[in-house]
């Protein structure tokens, strides 16, 4: 995922930083918080974060590269990123400095996570039975009953409720061949 | 109207059980009010924890002893412990059950332990009725049509997005069952 603000063109061929985090647990949060933190603190100065997802499900998310990869124009001003829970800090040497990446290093990882990212949904028809990856619904899952260009419609049955959900089919993981009588809202993975 | 007694929720309960024991073992400790003395910041008395730790290390054995509780109860404890979905998510699809969840669990919880004692003599268990009443009318005969943000899923996203948080779904501390957080 490529998360950005303001005119990233500036950003062109300038370095990164990688953004190294205090554990693998809870990535997601502390991305959406060094999100808010640019969104509040860089007032809308060019601004990338690149969360290079490999896997999501039920055992976690799973990065491309340890770290995660930020840039703005001044990548001094990224050092405030340390002060964001679950966020140790750009990477730096010993005296402080922070250590650049260079942007054909992020190329590459961002052209891998997005090729990821196209795995997960890949193959999904009606019929399938899938995960919910992402919004408030995410970890359901369901078959899908309808699709309409890039919009599925997921049936989920829940015990007291049965809900369908209409998401982008990228938002969803194709579970693959799993028998009809194995297929519970909250399947796990053997 | 003060005076009308309301029956007391699971919490109100636990919390007034674990005053009287508190006094009775050490009534000047209790008195004194050195520590905080709740029902839930004891962990020796945090059944929840090994339904937690069920989940994660034996789902199969979960998965049996949550089939015995009603539906509605089963519909929180699947989605809480094995998908580490928050209350606040929980309550969107279930409605109206905001702040008693954590009852709903709690009394899942007694029910389970019941089950496991006495098997299926639990049934005229007080934790079991108890449960049952609570779980009363708790289905939902109508589908829920949601429409998610077409946003979701994308690759590249704009932090001043509108739907941008959408995309970001916190987890309970626990995590899905296999994440291990």
């Amino acid at each position: 995922m490529l998360i950005q603000q303001g005119r990233v063109s500036l950003l062109t061929n300038l370095p990164w930083v990688a953004v190294e985090l205090v554990s693998e647990a809870r990535i997601e949060e502390v991305t959406l918080h060094i999100s808010r933190w640019a969104k509040s603190r860089l007032s809308g100065e060019p601004f990338q974060l690149l969360f290079p997802v490999k896997s999501k499900d039920l055992s976690g998310v799973e990065l491309i590269s340890p770290y995660l990869l930020a840039r703005s124009r001044k990548l001094e001003d990224l050092k405030g990123l340390g002060s964001i829970y679950g966020v140790v800090g750009p990477l730096s040497d010993a005296k402080g400095k922070i250590l650049p990446i260079e942007d054909e290093f992020a190329r590459n990882v961002k052209v891998q996570a997005e090729a990821e990212a196209e795995k997960w949904s890949a193959g999904i028809q009606e019929t399938s039975f899938v995960r919910i990856l992402f919004g408030p619904e995410h970890m359901l899952c369901g078959e899908v009953i309808k699709i309409k260009g890039k919009v599925a419609e997921v049936l989920v049955v829940l015990r007291t409720r049965k809900l369908k959900v209409r998401i982008p089919v990228r938002a969803l993981l194709n579970l693959g061949n799993v028998p009809k009588d194995e297929r519970e809202y909250f399947y796990l993975p053997k | 109207m003060d005076d009308i007694q309301k029956p007391q929720s699971a919490y109100e309960m636990n919390s007034e059980s674990r005053a009287v024991e508190l006094f009775a073992r050490d009534p000047e400790a209790s008195l004194a009010g050195r520590s905080l003395l709740s029902f839930e910041t004891d962990a020796t008395l945090d059944r929840s924890l090994a339904i937690a730790n069920l989940a994660v290390e034996n789902p199969a054995r979960f998965l049996e002893l949550v089939s015995y509780l009603p539906h509605s109860i089963q519909d929180i404890f699947f989605q809480y412990y094995l998908l580490g979905r928050t209350y606040k998510q929980i309550a969107r699809l279930m409605g109206g059950w905001n702040g008693s969840f954590w009852e709903g669990i709690s009394l899942g919880t007694e029910a389970i332990c019941e089950i496991l004692a006495n098997g299926d003599a639990a049934i005229a268990s007080d934790a079991y009725q108890k449960m049952l009443k609570f779980a009363a009318n708790r289905d939902h005969p109508k589908p829920l049509t949601i429409k998610e943000p077409e946003i979701l899923g994308s690759f590249s996203i704009s932090i001043t997005h509108e739907e941008f948080e959408q995309c970001f779904a916190p987890m309970t501390t626990d995590g899905p069952i296999g994440k291990g957080c």
